[in-house]
């Protein structure tokens, strides 16, 4: 069988004890198939009894046991250390925290802060009496169709890894978060709840408009929740209950409105109807720069070839449930 | 010290319903402990479904239901429990079903259900393979909309009474390392499972180490029916990770080396749907018999096949399991079969309580996996599980905040925190001479071969044997983290030694049965002998140290045992 | 070598159009048919997807469709952010049945159905899978030999990858096989994954600049000598608001922002006119 010799580069820390993190170096003999919550634990029961780290189910379902593998979140359990070695062409992996979190020791982070975030954003079912029955004698009827719009957004198992690698959270304290924001949708779109659609506003509060749509949640979930996908669909739901009034919002309906035209993107227009005059003026600057480097096309497009047939389509979509 | 009216030890499916219920209770002042948080508590593991007669799919009702829960308990359950449980089913199941639960549905809106082993009819309730996850991702949001107070990541040590009425327990916050009394009017024992004690195969969590049974071990509260241990058919190959009973239930079908669906040798009528104990048996005698496969490691499987499923099926019903075989064992089950072979999974045994959750010492319960009402008896069926954890949570969440008003505190004696200081101390002082990781495989190894699948007097000898030695050796460990912030090895070992107190139960149990039942499959007593066991055992730890076995009658109401045919 | 459909995406169409003038021109010199659909709609930039989910599925539906129709079997793009769009409809519609029917209902309504044989592509995917590395080097008549290069990559060709796939979203390599063949050397920063902010640039301006500005100190202090991007819209962010992205984080340098195309074209020999260069707005001394 396959073996090979792997370099464990582990991070430590103490805060109690230590003054700095440091890395600690690891040498063990894997076998192929072996994961990386596997190799842990013959480090920790082998060689190191004071490494500390999480694990429970060792089956990806418990969200125990993220880290960061050669600096992307992973769940330890549910990836093979010869495949991350491949992915980087090394024998030596770097394991770390998750970040964005304070360090509690070693690969251990303290989940309350993203925890608490959540929830704050009433992250449960608050049941409508006009749709969910008074009585235990009777189920709610949800058609499988109306499951599927939140049924992928049920599978988070709260690891935290988007959490850890979000840009908007790192950059933004107040942002609500991946995980956090996706179980508002999951709740904002099931028809028992009794806040529905309003449950956006939560949303806008946790300053969803900031995501920067990085994909680095969708990239990283162990469990293929696409966090960012519920954002944007609930910004779309803000919209719908009436927070129209802002620069997200707005940056929205000139979108809409200008492949509706011509089938293609105004960007000349963008600034004002994304921002008024504000837009146009905060952004002058580099507008004259790019006029002057002929990179402005003129204000007036051109619609598409079969211009009638996307009319179409845009519409009908609008229509269907 | 800290004061609570209730702590619940476990944060799975029984801790979080019984919370639940007492924060009805306006007033109460209530704790959730739990040495995980409670969303990564092994119920989240659970794939197939929940039982309830709800007759979505096919005309159902409970009796059916506790009929085959009976008949699949090998009719060493107590039946009044039993009819009280698949009762509630199907008000518990829209219970959950109305906090939000998103369970699969049929076309017409209803909750689907699915066929599941020893069951007449399509009964489990599911979210395609992931019903415990979503299960106790419901269950804890809810706690968080009633306010529920968590002890994230505290680990309960031991548990403190005056002999008759409970006074509260010790634990240690992980975080901190700090050691704590925690006084309570009733505590709500929730710790799950203890198939860990399988260490090298088992479909368990690395925590299901049965703290609560040791914990009511060394507080004088007996357990029962403790030999009876299910292995599960379907473990993935290499690491005894399941795959669930419902894609059995969906159709797959299990093949041996002649390319064979060898069921129709053990249970012509049921295949591969007859209940666990039996599939277990089968799969093992196959390969005992030289029909199973066997890896370059020299791992002995048999396949189980879904590929006549569909891709779409498959995706549908099945994504966690197809996703969990690509991962652990490099295959696709659109495309390939997938290697299993059975895995230590479920305790049937536990602590000894009533259809309430009571233990002998008033304000102690247990529910769930953790206790032993009993409604499983010898084996349990697929989907009981999750239903016997919210049913005797919730009624002993009830009952425990309907009896705590108006009560006082008991005497909680301040030497009891003391003692655990020094327990953990001598641990720290061990001597060392004895490694964790080694007597952990020994146990294992000893439970496997002498209180697995099959057993025999001799081989159940040698593992009590060999249980006691390392009971012996373990005192020599020592805890070389000396670290007060998050010291797993401190837990680890800690956990180990409960593994080794509970694994002695078992095989005591399982040496006294001198017949088989259910999962207690002796081949020196092939049969089972109503006349003189069709009783509970019961073992309780005694001043001197030492265990001992009584009986205890079954409740039999509708059904007359009678042969078990599938 | 079989014809391709363009699809230049918005941003080459407009403010970015050296991308589009350097793409074209690339195409010519390595003999590269590329055709653009004059029916090609914006793909929305997932900006429809906030207004309603089907929609942007619908109306990327529709521009796969009509390379379909038109015999193509493959689109290649040069915008990173329509490369995800429009492979992210695609795969949404070739896992999910029901949807696809319901989609394309509403593309029957314009005369089209959705066959899922099409395949989306991004410029520089394409010529590592037509060209190879080798074919590329045999075809570079200035070498950039010396040249120091920071490949920049964002967000939208390497992530999800349960959507992009081409690479590993955790270690790409597509951009520095590249920039090697042109005989360049790519320099390797930690921030070459990271986000520009673009997309978030109307609701945060502050927040997306810090992170531009973050990306451009990273370029500088691998001593970088320019940073070449896949992405029109990460480009904008860290070409024509440079100044701005530097202020945010408190620096002042300049450093040039290259579309892959227009490094590959300089590699291949074709004037700076023919590449838009005089239209970076950080200019470009070549
Ligand atoms: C892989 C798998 C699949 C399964 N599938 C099904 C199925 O489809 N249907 C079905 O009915 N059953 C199924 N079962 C069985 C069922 O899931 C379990 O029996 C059930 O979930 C146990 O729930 P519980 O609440 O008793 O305990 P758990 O969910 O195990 O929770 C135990 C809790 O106790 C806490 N705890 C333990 N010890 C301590 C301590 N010392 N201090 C503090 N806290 C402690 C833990 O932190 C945890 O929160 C399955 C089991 C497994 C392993
Ligand atoms: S896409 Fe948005 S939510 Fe997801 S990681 Fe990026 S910034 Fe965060
Ligand atoms: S969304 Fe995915 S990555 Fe984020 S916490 Fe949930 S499971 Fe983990
Ligand atoms: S140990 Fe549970 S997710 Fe990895």
């Amino acid at each position: 069988m396959e073996k090979k010799e792997v370099v464990f580069r582990i991070k430590r820390f103490n805060p109690k004890r230590d003054s700095e993190p440091y890395y600690q170096e690891y040498r063990i003999t894997v076998p192929k198939g072996m994961t990386i919550l596997e190799a842990l634990h013959v480090i920790k029961d082998e060689i190191d009894p004071t490494l500390a780290f999480r694990s429970f189910c060792r089956s990806a379902i418990c969200g125990s046991c993220a880290v960061k593998v050669n600096g992307f979140p992973k769940l330890a359990c549910k990836t093979q250390v010869f495949s991350e070695l491949d992915k980087f062409g090394t024998d030596t992996l770097t394991l770390e925290p998750l970040d964005n979190m304070e360090v509690i020791r070693d690969l251990i982070v303290d989940w309350d802060k993203p925890l608490k975030k959540m929830e704050e954003m009433k992250p449960y079912l608050i049941p409508d009496p006009s749709v969910v029955p008074s009585t235990l004698d009777e189920e709610t009827r949800v058609y499988p169709e109306e499951l599927k719009k939140y049924d992928r957004f049920t599978d988070c198992i709260l690891c935290t890894s988007c959490f850890s690698a979000c840009t908007a959270a790192q950059m933004d304290e107040g942002y609500g978060g991946p995980f956090q924001l996706a179980r508002v949708y999951r709740f904002a779109v099931d028809k028992r709840d009794a806040l529905k659609e309003e449950r956006a506003k939560i949303g806008y509060a946790y300053d969803m408009w900031n995501c920067v749509r990085c994909e680095k949640c969708a990239d990283v979930c162990p469990k293929h929740v696409g966090p960012v996908d519920g954002i944007m669909r609930l910004r779309g739901l803000s919209i719908k209950v009436g927070l129209k009034d802002n620069p997200g919002a707005r940056h929205v309906f000139a979108f809409y409105k200008s492949i509706l035209e011509s089938g293609l993107l105004n960007e000349v227009l963008l600034p004002l109807r994304a921002k008024g005059i504000k837009g146009v003026l905060e952004n002058l600057p580099v507008g004259i720069k790019m006029i002057l480097k002929g990179k402005a096309h003129s204000p007036i497009m051109r619609p598409i070839a079969e211009h009638e047939n996307l009319v179409k389509v845009m519409k009908a979509a609008m229509e269907v449930e | 010290m800290l004061t609570y009216d209730i702590v619940i030890v476990g944060a799975g499916g029984g801790g979080l319903y019984a919370a639940l219920e007492t924060s009805r209770r306006k007033g109460l002042k209530v704790a959730v402990l739990s040495k995980v948080y409670p969303t990564r508590s092994h119920t989240g593991a659970a794939q197939g479904g929940i039982n309830a007669a709800l007759g979505n799919v096919a005309p159902d009702s409970p009796e059916k239901h506790a009929y085959d829960t009976v008949k699949g308990s090998d009719f060493l359950a107590d039946q009044d429990a039993v009819e009280l449980m698949c009762e509630m089913a199907p008000k518990i199941i829209r219970e959950m079903e109305h906090m939000g639960l998103p369970f699969s549905r049929l076309p017409d809106g209803r909750i689907a259900q699915r066929p599941f082993g020893g069951a007449s009819f399509p009964r489990t309730c599911y979210a395609a393979d992931k019903t415990g996850h979503v299960m106790l991702q419901t269950l804890y949001e809810q706690c968080i909309r009633f306010g529920v107070e968590f002890l994230n990541e505290w680990f309960a040590l031991s548990l403190v009474h005056n002999g008759e009425r409970i006074a509260g327990l010790t634990a240690v916050n992980l975080r901190t390392g700090e050691i704590v009394g925690i006084r309570a009017k009733a505590v709500i024992l929730a710790t799950g499972g203890h198939t860990r004690i399988y260490w090298k195969r088992t479909s368990n969590a690395l925590g299901n180490t049965g703290d609560g049974p040791a914990m009511a071990l060394r507080a004088g509260v007996p357990l029962k029916d403790m030999e009876f241990v299910q292995f599960h058919p379907t473990g993935l190959r290499r690491t005894g990770i399941l795959v669930t009973e419902g894609a059995r239930g969906e159709g797959g079908y299990l093949i041996n080396a002649e390319g064979e669906r060898f069921m129709k040798r053990y249970a012509p009528e049921k295949m591969e749907l007859a209940p666990r104990d039996l599939v277990s048996r089968a799969i093992e005698t196959e390969i005992m018999e030289g029909r199973g496969f066997e890896d370059e490691e020299g791992n002995k499987f048999v396949y189980l096949d879904l590929r006549h499923l569909g891709r779409k099926k498959i995706l549908e019903r099945l994504p966690q399991i197809r996703e969990l075989a690509i991962d652990f064992e490099g295959v696709d089950p659109i495309e390939e079969p997938i290697p299993i072979r059975p895995t230590a999974h479920y305790s049937m045994g536990g602590i000894d309580t009533d259809k309430y959750g009571r233990t002998v010492i008033k304000g102690l319960y247990a529910v769930g996996e953790c206790g032993c009402v009993s409604v499983h008896g010898a084996n349990r069926l697929g989907g009981n599980s999750l239903l016997d954890i919210v049913v005797f949570g919730k009624i002993a969440g009830e009952d425990a905040a309907e009896s705590v008003v108006g009560l006082e505190l008991v005497d909680f004696p301040e030497v009891e925190v003391k003692e655990q200081e020094e327990r953990i101390k001598s641990l720290f002082d061990g001597e060392g001479s004895e490694k964790l990781s080694q007597l952990r495989r020994e146990l294992s190894d000893a439970m496997s071969e002498g209180v697995g699948i099959f057993r025999d007097e001799e081989r159940i000898k040698r593992a009590l044997e060999k249980v006691r030695e390392i009971k012996e050796r373990a005192k020599k460990l020592k805890v070389y983290d000396r670290e007060l912030t998050f010291n797993t090895n401190l837990q680890q070992t800690l956990e180990f030694l409960n593994m080794v107190e509970v694994a002695e139960t078992i095989a005591l149990g399982a040496l006294e049965r001198k017949e088989s039942r259910g999962a207690h499959a002796r081949t020196d007593y092939p049969k089972r002998d109503d006349e003189n066991f069709l009783k509970h055992s019961v073992i309780r730890r005694g001043e001197d140290g030492e265990l001992r076995l009584t009986w205890k009658p079954v409740v039999i109401t509708k059904f007359q045992p009678e042969e078990r045919k599938y | 070598m079989e014809k391709v459909a363009f699809y230049p995406g918005c941003a080459a169409k407009g403010a970015s159009k050296e991308l589009y003038e350097s793409t074209v021109a690339v195409a010519q010199e390595l003999g590269i048919p590329l055709v653009e659909l004059p029916q090609f709609s914006c793909c929305g930039a997932g900006v429809l997807e906030e207004v309603k989910e089907v929609l942007d599925i619908a109306v990327n539906a529709r521009n796969l469709a009509l390379a379909e129709r038109e015999g193509f079997k493959t689109i290649v793009t040069v915008c990173s952010t329509c490369l995800l769009v429009l492979r992210k409809a695609k795969h949404i519609l070739d896992n999910d049945d029901e949807l696809r029917e319901k989609v394309n209902k509403i593309l029957a309504e314009a005369g089209l159905e959705y066959r899922g044989e099409v395949e989306v592509k991004h410029f520089h995917w394409y010529l590592l899978d037509e060209l190879g590395e080798d074919g590329l080097r045999e075809r570079v008549k200035k070498p950039l030999s010396g040249l120091k290069v920071y490949p920049y990559y964002g967000c939208h060709t390497v992530r999800p990858y349960e959507v992009l796939g081409y690479e590993p979203s955790e270690n790409p390599r597509s951009l520095e096989r590249i920039v090697k063949a042109l005989g360049a050397e790519p320099v390797s920063g930690e921030r070459r994954l990271e986000c520009c902010g673009f997309h978030a640039f109307w609701p945060n301006p502050k927040g997306s600049m810090v992170l531009t500005g973050l990306n451009l100190k990273d370029a500088k202090s691998c001593g970088a000598d320019c940073i070449v991007t896949p992405c029109p819209l990460c480009h904008m962010n860290l070409d024509a608001n440079q100044d701005r992205a530097l202020k945010a984080v408190g620096e002042r340098f300049s450093i040039p922002v290259l579309h892959v195309p227009q490094l590959v074209g300089l590699a291949l020999g074709i004037e700076p006119k023919r590449l838009g260069l005089h239209r970076n707005i950080v200019p470009v001394n070549c």
